[in-house]
């Protein structure tokens, strides 16, 4: 095989990579061999191993035997953590600024919980991220507008027809959005400006939310922290950070205000929080490191970028003063001692007034412009929330929804012969619903005779209905008399109460909600589940 | 109720002042609670509650099947009908709520762009929900797939070849590719029968089209059926799906049919996209292998089989059955009729000529399990006949006189 290989090998310059996907699941002495005949060819044909380990560091030892370890030059890489993953791909698909779209709060809770709770692993964030933008593209008729963010063609209305929808259409479903409603009311004149100064505003405070979260986010990254949870808190519309953003008004409030009221909030919850404090009690080099990151995020916000950079100015000085005071430190008289002491408190000072401007920068940040998209107008374009769609995509929970659909078929059929049954069997219910119904009150063993004969009574039950409800039976259909005496005549035959029986078991066991009877117990069934 | 954010847990000290004080205001029961929660995670309470109601149901269950006396009845008891009346009864009931049926499923045709979108992202389609769902994902892949080629796999019947669906699947996408190309490929085919799995999948997976967005669309009707449901089928099924031209649309009836996928099956492979879709139309050809409760009972199947074997038996041995079944029919409190009994009854009506011939009859009973022996309180050897009086009256008529 080998030979083959070697022969086929039509590029001889590059080593042949093998990779083993799992390597505890070989078997051990095949992969010795292996590795033996690789290190035999390995002056004709060169390769690279790679293998995937799923366990520790030092499973090879424990898998290979000494010789074939031998043959190896191991170089171990390992990936990088989970939390790191997926803070990397929160950053990429929410928070840098790749694309527009975003999630509402209630589906960024979903989507941590299921994260969390349900399916540790990103690729199922990822799918789970995939299907929120497959469904807002799928339902959601603006959703194109996304593309004409991208496209960066800001001074035009959206030109709809593109995308097959008419102008009129487009301005009648933006101005019919419920964020616009509530926040609109006094604007008469609906037209393609309006619309587009909507959406440039949503562009804009879109962005720089964005902003402050990927500042917070650089303040409290050596903390352990999740970006999805800090997100999770400032998309919050109800959240303590949300409620100068009053949905009423696209006129920011002014400082005055509010600065009472944001002081008068829970200091100590939360990680927006611990951010704002964190900035405050940094040291003078970190400050630095981070008032540099922050430099970068606010490029496109001049009034923040200035701040910044004129704080990076003073902490540069500060690190220069700080150093050259280090470096005469050693030969020093007292007096000088003294003068360096007063030097020192002079260069705390700075630093504390330096944090102190900071701490500001940060507060103000978040008070002016986090503004949570779903505070923002016309947000809908942009904002995936339907959670419940979602969740219904991405978790079939089999178990509890078969059953669900026979107790409460009457929501899904919408029949009217059934609507009025509350807690009891009526004849007209799907046989299986009819059975499914009857083996609740059994334990996890139905006798077949019992069960039987409750059937039957349910079914010949319409018999005994018509004869004596007329009124009941005109409710039911239009044609009262014709109803009763056919009932009276096609009272069920035994024959086909049986069949109907019979069927019906085999339906329960098509679902898996009932197993047949076994040699041991030939004439009971077993109930395999137990209701919801 | 729901959990808001925990704090942290608080020091002992301030629980003993919360006590003290014995008011309980909103944020001290959830400090007293978060000692017992999970720390720092918003819990949806809705959904811990099911949980709980489910294992509740499942125990109380239990319990009641354990205490309660249990009914001694038997399925003979129920009196069932012959099996062919039945299967005749089944053959012809009429359906209940045809019209909402009807309309139910009209209904998803409006859900038909969508589950095409979903389809072409790359999603695979499972379909769950009470009801047959066959016709529905059939009208759907008729009505909206009509540009790509379809291949139908139907789960429910008991066994598959895996290998020759695979086949199948190659050569229509073989087939699609040409067309699409319109002239012949330059490199000569080895025909799909003879190639491995890997070869298969290979070229399934292949990258000739990529800028073309065709693909070929797997239906797997109870891709959970018992043709399916082992492991190995499994992962291959989740092979083909993963292929590039390859997108998957199944349905599933078992409650239990998630167990049949690990993680990378759903996520990554199969790529499941779950739709709600019950239809509540009956399970026609779903259930056409399982057997009808009521018609394997044990009488009438002993009585059917004893009436096979006595015809296939000479016209003098019928005769000599048909005197021990009338015998016990009129005698039904005798373990059985006398050996002796039954020779001189057979010699009156010249069935028999000697002992011999009656033993050898006897013999060729027991042997096809037609007949039992036992010792009755005189101590004679008797004879009887294992069925109930009904399966014996039922069986009379079906013996020549």
């Amino acid at each position: 095989m080998l030979a083959t290989w070697y022969k086929e090998q039509q590029n001889n310059d590059n080593p042949v990579v093998i990779i083993i996907d799992d390597m505890e699941r070989c078997c051990a002495s095949i992969l010795s061999e292996f590795i033996h005949m690789l290190s035999e060819w390995v002056l004709k044909v060169p390769a690279i191993l790679i293998m995937g380990v799923a366990t520790t560091v030092d499973a090879p030892r424990n898998v290979l035997p000494s010789n074939a370890l031998h043959r190896l030059h191991a170089r171990k890489f390992t990936f990088q953590s989970l939390p790191e993953k997926m803070n990397y791909v929160v950053e990429t698909a929410f928070v840098k600024q790749s694309s527009e779209f975003t999630i509402s709060h209630k589906t960024a809770v979903f989507m941590r919980n299921y994260f969390v709770h349900q399916n540790g692993s990103v690729t199922s964030f990822i799918r789970a991220l995939k299907i929120a933008c497959a469904q807002h593209f799928s339902t959601q008729p603006l959703c194109f507008i996304l593309h004409w963010f991208l496209r960066d063609e800001d001074n035009e209305v959206p030109q709809s027809h593109i995308y097959g929808l008419s102008q009129e259409r487009m301005l009648k479903l933006a101005f019919d959005l419920p964020s616009w409603k509530s926040t609109n009311n006094q604007i008469t004149q609906l037209s393609g400006e309006t619309l587009l100064d909507g959406l440039t505003q949503l562009k804009k405070l879109h962005k720089t939310w964005r902003m402050v979260v990927l500042c917070l986010y650089e303040a409290i990254k050596g903390e352990n922290v999740q970006l999805l949870d800090l997100m999770c808190e400032a998309l919050d519309p109800k959240g303590p950070f949300a409620s100068q953003f009053d949905i009423g008004s696209r006129v920011l409030p002014s400082d005055d205000s509010t600065s009472q009221k944001f002081h008068s909030l829970e200091k100590n919850k939360g990680l927006i929080n611990r951010a704002i404090r964190r900035v405050k009690e940094l040291p003078a080099n970190q400050l630095l490191v981070l008032m540099k990151a922050w430099e970068k995020h606010t490029v496109d916000v001049p009034e923040f970028h200035s701040e910044v950079k004129a704080l990076v100015l003073s902490l540069l000085k500060l690190e220069e003063n700080g150093e050259s005071l280090n470096q005469n430190k050693v030969e020093m008289t007292n007096t000088r001692k003294q003068a360096l002491r007063g030097h020192l408190n002079g260069a705390d000072k700075n630093l504390r007034v330096a944090n102190e401007k900071a701490s500001n920068l940060v507060d103000l940040m978040v008070r002016r412009y986090m503004c949570p998209v779903e505070c923002v107008a016309l947000h809908e374009v942009l904002c995936f929330d339907c959670v419940d769609q979602l969740q219904a995509a991405l978790i079939g929970d089999m178990r509890r929804r078969i059953q669900m659909d026979l107790q409460d078929f009457h929501a899904i059929i919408r029949c009217s012969c059934c609507s009025k049954r509350g807690s009891t069997i009526l004849p007209s219910m799907p046989d299986s619903s009819i059975m499914y119904t009857l083996a609740q009150e059994h334990g996890d063993v139905v006798n077949v005779h019992d069960w039987y004969q409750s059937f039957k009574s349910v079914v010949l039950s319409t018999h005994m209905v018509s004869k004596r409800g007329k009124s009941r039976s005109k409710q039911h259909s239009p044609t009262p008399k014709k109803r009763k005496t056919t009932s009276e005549l096609s009272q069920p035959s035994e024959a086909s109460i049986q069949a109907r029986f019979c069927k019906a078991i085999v339906e329960l066991q098509v679902t898996g909600l009932v197993r047949m009877p076994n040699r041991r117990r030939p004439d009971y069934l077993q109930r395999l589940a137990f209701g919801s | 109720r729901k959990a808001k954010l925990f704090p942290p847990v608080p020091p002992l000290s301030f629980l003993h002042s919360f006590w003290s004080d014995g008011e309980q205001t909103p944020e001290s029961r959830t400090f007293h609670s978060a000692a017992f929660c999970r720390p720092a995670m918003e819990i949806n309470d809705g959904e811990e509650e099911e949980e709980f109601e489910f294992s509740r149901n499942y125990f109380l269950a239990k319990e009641l099947g354990g205490s309660s006396k249990k009914s001694g009845r038997k399925i003979s008891d129920i009196d069932p009908v012959d099996e062919q009346e039945l299967r005749t009864a089944a053959n012809n009931l009429e359906p209940k709520h045809e019209r909402e049926v009807a309309s139910l499923m009209e209904s998803y045709k409006a859900s038909y762009p969508e589950w095409g979108f979903m389809l072409r992202t790359g999603f695979g389609l499972l379909m769950y929900g009470f009801g047959s769902k066959k016709a529905l994902i059939e009208d759907f892949a008729s009505t909206s797939l009509t540009e790509y080629s379809v291949v139908v796999i139907n789960g429910y019947v008991q066994s598959i070849n895996l290998k020759q669906v695979m086949v199948a699947i190659a050569e229509v996408w073989w087939d699609q590719l040409k067309a699409k190309r319109r002239n012949s490929p330059s490199q000569a085919q080895q025909p799909f029968n003879s190639r491995s799995i890997d070869d298969l999948l290979a070229f399934m997976d292949g990258q000739e089209a990529d800028d073309d967005k065709s693909f070929v669309c797997i239906i797997v009707n109870n891709i959970d059926g018992p043709g399916l449901r082992e492991p190995e089928s499994q992962h291959l099924l989740a092979r083909i799906a993963s292929c590039t031209h390859i997108r998957i649309i199944a349905s599933i009836d078992h409650v239990n049919a998630p167990l049949l996928w690990d993680k990378k099956m759903v996520h990554t492979q199969f790529n499941w996209y779950w739709y709600h879709v019950p239809t509540f139309a009956p399970y026609v050809v779903e259930g056409v292998f399982f057997p009808l409760i009521l018609a394997h009972s044990s009488t009438a199947q002993s009585a059917k089989t004893a009436a096979i074997v006595l015809q296939s038996l000479t016209p003098n041995a019928q005769s000599v059955f048909r005197v021990l079944a009338e015998y016990q029919l009129s005698h039904p409190d005798v373990e059985g009729m006398p050996i002796e009994s039954l020779y001189a009854a057979s010699r009156e009506r010249f069935l028999v000529s000697s002992q011999v011939t009656l033993n050898s009859h006897l013999t060729e009973f027991k042997d096809h399990e037609l007949v039992k022996t036992r010792r009755n309180a005189d101590g004679q050897d008797c004879v009887y006949i294992p069925l109930a009086n009904d399966g014996l009256q039922k069986l009379l008529p079906e013996i020549n006189p």
